[in-house]
């Protein structure tokens, strides 16, 4: 497949994707907690710009507090934060694969602990230094010169550094016939080149302002490994740590734990002025229940947990405790424009008028947020904060226009439709699965609600047979990714087979412009035509739960479910 | 006909201490005592139901018992009461739809294994063992992934894992009675073999078969409501004993209310039946009745 297609990790990625964040969610809310700290140290926000910075708010910030000193060992830094000791965190997944090129996304957080890409992203999804210190920009954003840092070493490879030839063979190897996928980050990318040893230039074959964020997509896979391991045996990768990240696997018990220690000379200093981590060292303890998770917590097995449902937080005892923060993940539902009565516009809109989506959040958790039918959630830079949620079609329930627009559309009095289905993968969805029934049946509207096995969704409806669904989209990096995948009249996930040229037009203006107030301009359009006559029924964002002993320190939350947290807590027990 | 007026002698002098037996049993009493209240209010459902069981009242979700909600609410706000009510129909439905389809497959085989014997009773009985060998709740999930999950399905999964345990009481109980004289008489009368397996034998065997139905009864109503806690049931927002229970788990902090009503249902339930099947066993059983004269 070619990189410039957009499609990438298609399927495969999809699937593994949505596979794992529905295990992850049959118990709770997903979500992923972080230690972050500004921890950056040497690492600035990275260079001149050519990324459009995340900045949105992200909902309420992690509360995590501040240390309360050493008492057992742990050597305090000139920051207060203490240094040493092993971090347990209580996890629902474990990997399925060592390589940071593959998996589901329990391996692609994991992936970040031990491998870097040329950027990162904070929780406020804003782009920071990683592997490249900082970056250059042509002025149409079509040429990035990265700068890397010296220091950076790869694991297990006796201290060899990392170059930029390590980078144009990564480029090389996503690319290859030889890799089954397709990095999501390297669409567009025409050339990666070698400037010197520590330079790379990035060629694309149109403007792109945000790609220094886009590399760190979620899922994109641009993790650097080295060239002499890509080039002998790829296969090396999925038996051995290679990266440059700041832990590094020790120990892999597929079923109860994996193990990490720190990468003492790790190229991105903490707060202190010294190598990050904070942390001699990570234990990734499989707990798949999340009551156990919990409990593991309350009784302090471990000393932080992830993934967890508001509902459980009350279980945990009075030295812990919970935070949470706003996600992107999103539960849109999705019309099939190919088939009827879904092909007519005044019908979709008259299903956006009779739904009540703050019943939706009442119900499932109390604590989501409103946005868009729009794939872009409020979490994201590129949100349309000039539309209002309420915008048209209303947060609750507006029959009188529904029905007006039902009887418009030829189905007065309402109309019997196919069966709707929902998977199993997200308890949310059983929820909003059957109030959108209830609500829908105030309009006339009469259905039959069907539960699948996730399996089942994805072999068989999901972009498929389903003529109407429940769909998830995991929190991205960059608020175009979904547009890109799904939205789009060619996007490789148009679920919703809907095709717009005025949102294509403006999705293609958005991406490629060279100045934020024309990307900004567009990504509102975009959002509004699909807010208006998309066929994504959006529902709500909910909020995501992370807990920790108070001993735990730069314990923050991430709105996306797989960026590295562990590198940038500190314990103190 | 010689052998039908001995029978018929015969009921006629039991039949009277059989009725004052069943309807003497304590067990069979305080099994009755515990599944009639719960069979009526599953077959009358919505009429005595307070509300419809799929309405929601998302604004008084995990209201406890008392006030507007006998019972409390679920996470839906929907009416517990209701919901146990109607989820009750379900349970009851499979409990005995797929002991029907149990006894409707496992009698013909058994009392053909048992009255035919020789190598159709090996094959038959080995086809059995296979099945049964088979984890109960492991075969009826299989059938379930394979086919729709839906009630009607649900029973036929279960009547098919059930349905080789009572061709084998069934084919027991058919081993001793084939060789009886009044079975003898009939093939020399020159019967037709489904005559005297159906008029003959099968009278004879109903004892046994009743009372290991009966203990189906409930066996089924637990693996149907599994299955149910599994995903595999009628599916929601249909109300369903095993599904309620299932989703009371994740809300259990918020409201115990929900977990337990549905429990106490099936417990109630499950227990009666087994009761009665205890009861039936004390009176049709010829050995416990045996034992105990």
């Amino acid at each position: 497949m070619s990189p410039s297609d957009g499609g990438q990790d298609i399927e495969t990625d999809r699937r593994s994707i949505v596979k794992l964040s529905a295990t992850l969610g049959a118990l709770g809310i997903t979500g992923l907690a972080g230690c972050s700290g500004d921890g950056g140290g040497d690492g600035s926000d990275g260079g001149s710009d050519g990324g459009s910075n995340g900045g949105s708010d992200g909902g309420s910030d992690g509360d995590s507090d501040g240390g309360s000193g050493t008492d057992d060992g742990g050597m305090e830094t000139d920051t207060g934060l203490p240094r040493g000791g092993t971090f347990n965190v209580g996890a629902q997944q474990g990997i399925e694969t060592m390589s940071p090129f593959r998996g589901f996304l329990a391996d692609y957080l994991l992936g970040e602990a031990m491998y870097d890409r040329l950027t990162r992203v904070n929780q406020d999804l804003e782009v920071e230094a990683n592997l490249a210190t900082d970056w250059e920009v042509n002025s149409d954003y079509t040429v990035f010169t990265f700068m890397l840092d010296e220091s950076a070493t790869f694991a297990n490879t006796d201290g060899q550094s990392v170059t930029a030839d390590d980078v144009v063979a990564t480029y090389d190897y996503l690319t290859s016939d030889e890799f089954s996928g397709a990095a999501s980050s390297l669409s567009g990318v025409e050339t990666v080149e070698k400037v010197d040893e520590t330079t790379v230039e990035i060629t694309l074959g149109s403007s792109d302002l945000s790609f220094p964020k886009r590399i760190s997509e979620t899922g994109g896979a641009f993790f650097v490994a080295p060239k002499s391991v890509l080039e002998d045996d790829p296969s090396q990768l999925e038996e051995t740590d290679y990266g440059s990240g700041p832990l590094v696997l020790t120990e892999w018990d597929q079923k109860n734990s994996i193990t990490f220690e720190a990468k003492s000379d790790y190229h991105i200093d903490g707060e202190d002025g010294d190598p990050l981590p904070y942390i001699d060292g990570m234990v990734w303890n499989i707990l798949s229940d999340e009551i156990q998770r919990v409990n593991a917590l309350s009784d302090g097995t471990v000393d932080a947990v992830s993934r967890i449902a508001p509902n459980v937080t009350d279980r945990a005892g009075e030295d812990t405790t919970f935070v949470n923060r706003a996600s992107g993940l999103q539960f849109p539902i999705v019309l099939d424009t190919t088939v009827e009565p879904f092909d007519n516009g005044k019908v979709r809109k008259a299903i956006k008028h009779a739904l009540d989506r703050e019943q939706f959040v009442e119900a499932v958790s109390g604590d989501g947020v409103l946005g868009h039918h729009a794939g872009i959630t409020p979490v994201h830079s590129e949100y349309n904060d000039d539309l209002p949620v309420d915008d048209t079609f209303g947060t609750t329930a507006q029959t009188d226009e529904a029905e007006q627009l039902l009887s418009e559309a030829g189905y007065d009095g309402g109309f019997e439709v196919q069966t709707f289905h929902y998977d199993d993968g997200y308890p949310q969805k059983e929820t909003i699965a059957q109030l959108f029934q209830q609500q829908m049946a105030e309009v006339g509207i009469e259905f039959e609600i069907n539960r699948l096995t996730e399996e089942t969704w994805l072999s068989d409806y999901w972009n498929q047979e389903g003529n109407w669904y429940i769909t998830n989209y995991s929190t991205r990096v960059l608020g175009s990714t979904v547009p890109r995948l799904a939205l789009r009249s060619d996007g490789p996930w148009n679920e919703a087979n809907w095709s717009n040229a005025d949102y294509d037009a403006a999705y293609g203006a958005a991406t490629t412009a060279t100045d934020e107030e024309t990307a900004t301009e567009n990504f509102d359009k975009m959002q509004e035509i699909n807010h208006r006559e998309g066929a994504w029924v959006g529902t709500y964002h909910p909020s995501i739960y992370g807990g920790h002993k108070e001993y735990v320190h730069n314990y923050q939350l991430y709105p996306t479910e797989v960026k590295d947290f562990i590198s940038r807590c500190a314990v103190d027990k | 006909m010689a052998t039908e007026d001995a029978t018929a002698e015969t009921d006629g002098e039991r039949l009277p201490p059989i009725v004052t037996a069943l309807a003497t049993n304590r067990r069979i009493l305080v099994g009755l005592a515990l599944l009639v209240p719960v069979v009526v209010a599953a077959i009358l459902g919505e009429a005595v139901a307070p509300y419809d069981p799929t309405e929601t009242h998302v604004a008084q979700r995990y209201a406890g018992p008392g006030g507007q909600f006998i019972l409390g609410t679920d996470h839906l706000g929907r009416d517990l009461l209701s919901r146990v009510i109607l989820g009750g129909r379900t349970s009851l439905l499979l409990g005995f739809g797929a002991t029907a389809l149990g006894l409707t497959l496992g009698v013909p085989i058994g009392l053909l294994a048992g009255y035919v014997k020789g190598r159709t009773d090996e094959v038959l009985m080995r086809v059995m063992d296979i099945i049964i060998s088979v984890p109960t709740l492991l075969l009826g999930l299989l059938i379930l992934v394979a086919l729709p999950s839906n009630i009607v399905n649900v029973i036929l999964a279960i009547g098919v894992v059930y349905a080789p345990r009572i061709a084998r009481v069934t084919r027991s109980a058919t081993l001793s009675v084939s060789e009886q004289e009044y079975v003898l008489a009939a093939r020399a009368r020159g019967e037709s073999n489904s005559y005297i397996l159906f008029r003959e034998i099968l009278p004879n065997v109903t004892g046994p078969v009743v009372v290991e139905g009966s203990v189906r009864v409930g066996y089924a109503i637990m693996i149907g409501t599994a299955l149910s806690f599994l995903g595999l049931g009628s599916g929601p927002p249909n109300p369903d004993w095993g599904f309620m229970i299932a989703t009371a788990r994740e809300h259990i902090y918020q409201t115990p209310w929900f977990l337990i009503w549905p429990s106490l249902a099936l417990l109630v339930t499950v227990m009666a039946t087994n009761v009665i099947g205890d009861g039936l066993r004390d009176v049709l059983d010829p050995r416990v009745t045996g034992e105990r004269q």
